[in-house]
């Protein structure tokens, strides 16, 4: 059995994939839809997004702010608004997974 | 000895009370109807002849004591004295009392002969003339009625009063006597318009059909009754009388400019100020309409209650004011307790409760079978006692339970007694809810032996119609949840309970125990009323035995949480920093209050709960709504038709627009034709749950919520919405067969998300939500972009979402009927004049129609004959 892959993201140790996960489930799952995300919060979405595989296509001119919104058959999903006011969504564990 | 001291000492245990209590207990047992409680061997005698003599002495009395016991002797006499004189005498006794429709009855029933008051010496003819006289009610030149005293009183007070407190119980008959004063009104030119405050949808509805049938009488056969918030009503010039449930009438008041000024205002069931989140509401739309017109006049109207007064203590300076409480009663009650003989499961006896503690049995009775669950045990007890009478009501906590009892009565009716023909009322109606509900509602079969079942969500043509054959006789069995102490006024013989409470889980006050036990008997329709109580010595069931009688205390929720001081002063503290989801239903909407009065007028000091508590805690308070207050920048019309919704709320959702990075019309609404209506539904919900307040939290019940709502606004039909729920069940279980299917669950869980989510919650705050947003589309200057047709307040309130249907509801059929016949229609744009056109040609005679719907259809033809809005013939 492989062992398991420690994962860091901003200032965070993870000892596993799943516990990044998880975390970020966690941090999902207490905000509403249409809730903005706080600082703290921000501060790592802003290290996870960078591990995302179309980091650049999504960061675009710039993040003003990240929230939640729902996202297909009523689930929720991390969305980033950019300094010029469009928005897009992003998947958390592709930030974790590549 | 006075009199009065006379009448004290007869009423005594020195006086003859053993003779009246044991004459009270015969009589009792007797008021079943013969065979139903096997009644001792030794019967007792009694000695008319000095009993009516007390009677006519204790009648002459203004305390509500000595009246009962003489309403009582003179009934006993009509009913089961044996000597024609004695009868004679107890109706004498009777009007004495001014109870001539008590009089009225004993003729019908042939139990006095006609004629009575010319049987009578010369002197008591003169003194009967004298009495009829003095309880005349003359309501226009040509007609009268025959009032009890507190309805000659509330006459006499109406004529000088501005602001009038009454205070009576249910049989007393106070809304009669309010309806027809209110027509007077109408037809002296005294009253141009008038909102008649009742608190559920049902009331509403029934007060409208009286105020339509009664202003005949008054010769107003045009005067418009509407319960329909349009506002075209304000704009209009003719007069009219408004029945609006506390939200309709804010809805009304923010539909002008400006809040209409009407000249009455009556609110019924006035005792629900104590209402936590509807209690604020009420007594908010209250102070606007008097803010509106300081000279406008107010009636309250409560059931028994305490301190009536307290209502008008925020009368102006200058109004006179009266307090109107009801000291006889017009029907007499019995208090009686079912307990099982020990060791003898299906053997039961019947006693009467003194109201001291005191049991004194009347007679026995036996079940028809082993009450082997509590279910059985009520249906068993009412089919015993309801076998030679009508009018049963069972009252139970659930509305499951009230279906199962309602089908065990059903199955325990001989069925031998009901052969293939079924009463054609019972039939339509068995019909009828097949259509409109769904072929496997409970009441198609069950209704056809003349057993229903009564809860709040169920559709108003259904509900309004077993109220109908229950108040005729044709529904003999009736089992009801609370909805019947929420204001719906049915009244019946005999009421069984078992350890009642106010819906689930809540113990029920009292108050509310004898609010509900004062439905049984009723007035001119039966001598007395019976209320049984099962299982009184089990403590489980009856925590504090058998309720007290006691009045309502009258107080206004915002009092009682505003003199929680502390409570509110830390929520005060903390609520700017609060997400949604801590909000404290309670403290909020009284929170909200506060607010919006403080940035209205810029001090709380003159707020009527604020003035109650002294003065540093006041300033307190005070100083801790001021900073929520800084940077507020919601209109405050938005604020003011907004009750119940804090200001700090509102101002989120502004800020949620303003931040909003799309374009603003991606925050409008879907027409409910458009694709992808309920997916905007849904992000609209989520905004309103974010940003005002957790209605459709948590976030998974959005979808169902936002379905709910959708279907409900495009005017699906129940069972069209019925339908769709099986489905979906039944798709989840990947198709399971029938049996596995929960019909009556489903059946029920719909008509209480539409109650609930798509009636309540969602015009309420989608109200809101829209209100702001067209203040921010003001902001960015797109007005023009703002649809202003799409009134989904109104849609929603109503349920259906185009002015053709509209106008329907706004003739005066349900939503029902309205949206069976839109159905046939295809221009969405009609008004009631064309609508009503179209009725006239009876082209719907041919559709296949429920029942019950042609019926309103017909009746509501020939009403609009009779007010000279269609021709005869």
């Amino acid at each position: 059995m492989a062992k398991a892959k420690p994962v860091e993201i901003g200032e965070i140790k993870f000892d596993k994939k799943s516990d990044a996960l998880n975390f970020m489930k966690d941090m999902l799952n207490k905000y509403a839809p249409e809730e903005k995300v706080d600082e703290n919060d921000s501060k790592f979405l802003s290290s996870a997004i960078l591990k995302h595989p179309e980091f650049e296509e999504k960061i675009g001119v710039g993040i003003k702010h990240f929230f939640v919104r729902r996202a297909d058959y009523g689930t929720k999903c991390f969305w980033l608004e950019r300094v010029d006011g469009t928005v897009a969504r992003f998947s958390y564990k592709y930030c974790v997974d590549c | 000895m006075s009199l009065s001291q006379l009448q004290e000492w007869l009423v005594s245990d020195a006086g003859i009370k053993d003779k009246l209590d044991g004459l009270r207990i015969w009589s009792a047992g007797l008021s079943f109807g013969a065979n139903t409680l096997e009644l001792d061997e030794t019967q007792p005698t009694h000695d008319w002849q000095k009993l009516l003599f007390a009677a006519s002495i204790l009648a002459e009395s203004n305390e509500r004591s000595c009246q009962e016991y003489a309403l009582m002797i003179a009934q006993s006499a009509v009913c089961y004295s044996d000597e024609p004189i004695f009868k004679d005498a107890g109706g004498l006794v009777l009007s004495r009392l001014s109870n001539y429709r008590t009089i009225e009855l004993a003729k019908t029933k042939e139990l006095i002969v006609d004629q009575l008051s010319e049987r009578v010496g010369v002197i008591e003819q003169l003194l009967w003339t004298k009495r009829r006289l003095n309880s005349e009610i003359p309501i226009n030149s040509h007609h009268s009625l025959s009032g009890n005293r507190f309805q000659v009183n509330l006459w006499e007070e109406l004529a000088n009063a501005d602001w009038l407190s009454a205070t009576a119980p249910t049989a007393a008959g106070k809304t009669f006597i309010i309806l027809n004063w209110l027509l007077t009104q109408f037809s002296n030119g005294k009253c141009h318009s008038c909102v008649f405050v009742a608190p559920t949808r049902a009331l509403v509805s029934e007060i409208e059909k009286q105020l339509n049938d009664l202003k005949f009488d008054h010769d107003l056969k045009e005067l418009k009754v509407t319960s329909l918030p349009l506002k075209e009503l304000a704009e209009s010039e003719t007069p009219f009388i408004s029945v609006f449930t506390q939200e309709r009438l804010h809805i009304f008041l923010n539909a002008s400019k400006s809040p209409h000024k009407f000249d009455i205002a009556i609110i019924d069931e006035a005792q629900k100020v104590s209402d936590e989140r509807r209690g604020v509401i009420l007594q908010d739309a209250l102070e606007r309409v008097v803010r509106a017109n300081p000279d406008c006049r107010v009636v309250f109207l409560s059931p028994h209650s305490q301190n009536p007064e307290d209502l008008l203590q925020d009368a102006p300076s200058a109004a006179n004011r009266a307090v109107v409480p009801s000291t006889s009663s017009t029907v007499i009650q019995n208090l009686l307790v079912a307990e099982q003989v020990p060791r003898q499961t299906t053997q039961w006896t019947l006693s009467l409760s003194d109201g001291q503690g005191n049991l004194e049995k009347l007679g026995g009775f036996s079940l028809l079978d082993r009450p082997t669950t509590i279910k059985k045990k009520m249906a068993f007890i009412a089919l015993a006692l309801g076998k030679n009478s009508s009018g049963t009501l069972i009252y139970v906590n659930r509305a499951d339970d009230a279906e199962r009892i309602a089908a065990l009565i059903y199955e325990g009716l001989d069925s031998s007694e009901f052969s293939e023909v079924v009463d054609s009322e019972l039939a339509e109606l068995s019909e009828s809810c097949k259509k409109i509900i769904h072929p496997k509602y409970q009441l198609v079969p069950i209704v056809k032996r003349g057993v229903a079942f009564h809860y709040g969500n169920m559709p108003s043509i259904v509900r309004e119609e077993i109220e109908r054959l229950f108040t005729s006789g044709k529904i003999r069995y009736l089992v009801s949840t609370s909805t019947l102490i929420e204001g719906v006024n049915l009244a019946c013989k005999t009421i069984i309970v078992r350890g009642p409470k106010k819906g689930i889980g809540k113990e029920m006050s009292p108050q509310d125990f004898w609010n509900l036990a004062g439905r049984a008997g009723r007035w001119g329709a039966d001598f007395n009323g019976n209320i049984v109580c099962v299982d009184v010595s089990k403590t489980d069931v009856w925590p504090s035995g058998l309720p007290q009688k006691t009045a309502y205390p009258i107080k206004r929720e915002t009092d009682s949480v505003v003199q929680e001081y502390n409570e509110l002063s830390s929520y005060l503290e903390r609520r700017m920093e609060m997400k949604t989801a801590d909000l404290d239903p309670k403290l909020e909407h009284v929170a909200a209050y506060l607010m919006s009065w403080q940035y209205r007028e810029g001090s709380l000091k003159d707020a009527p709960p604020i003035k109650k508590i002294d003065l540093e805690s006041a300033n307190q308070i005070e100083q801790l709504i001021k900073p929520m207050l800084d940077g507020i920048t919601v209109l405050p019309e938005i604020i003011d038709a907004n009750p119940g919704i804090s200001i700090v709320a509102l101002q989120r959702l502004l800020n949620y627009f303003r931040e909003y990075p799309g374009e603003p019309e991606e925050l409008l609404p879907l027409p409910p034709e458009d694709d992808d209506s309920v997916d905007q539904f849904v992000f609209i919900f989520d905004v309103i749950n974010l940003t005002l307040a957790p209605v459709f939290a948590p976030e998974t019940r959005v979808l169902p919520c936002a379905l709910t709502t959708w279907d409900w606004m495009r005017g699906k039909t129940l069972g069209q919405m019925i339908l769709a729920r099986i489905k979906r069940a039944k798709n989840k279980k990947n198709d399971a067969s029938d049996s596995e299917i929960p019909y009556p669950k489903l059946i029920r869980d719909t008509m209480a998300s539409v109650e609930e989510i798509a009636r309540f919650y969602a015009p309420k705050y989608l109200g809101a939500y829209l209100s702001v947003l067209r203040q921010f589309f003001h902001e960015k200057e797109c007005d023009s972009l703002f649809p202003s047709d799409l009134s989904y307040d109104l849609f929603l309130e109503f349920g259906v979402s185009t002015k053709t249907l509209l106008s329907l509801i706004g003739l005066g059929l349900s939503r029902t009927s309205a949206v069976e016949l839109g159905d046939f229609y295809g221009r969405s744009d009609m008004s009631e004049n064309e609508v009503l056109l179209r009725l006239n040609a009876r082209e719907w005679e041919l559709h296949d129609l429920p029942p019950l719907v042609k019926r309103e259809i017909n009746k509501l033809i020939e009403t609009k004959i009779n007010e000279g809005k269609l021709p005869r013939g």
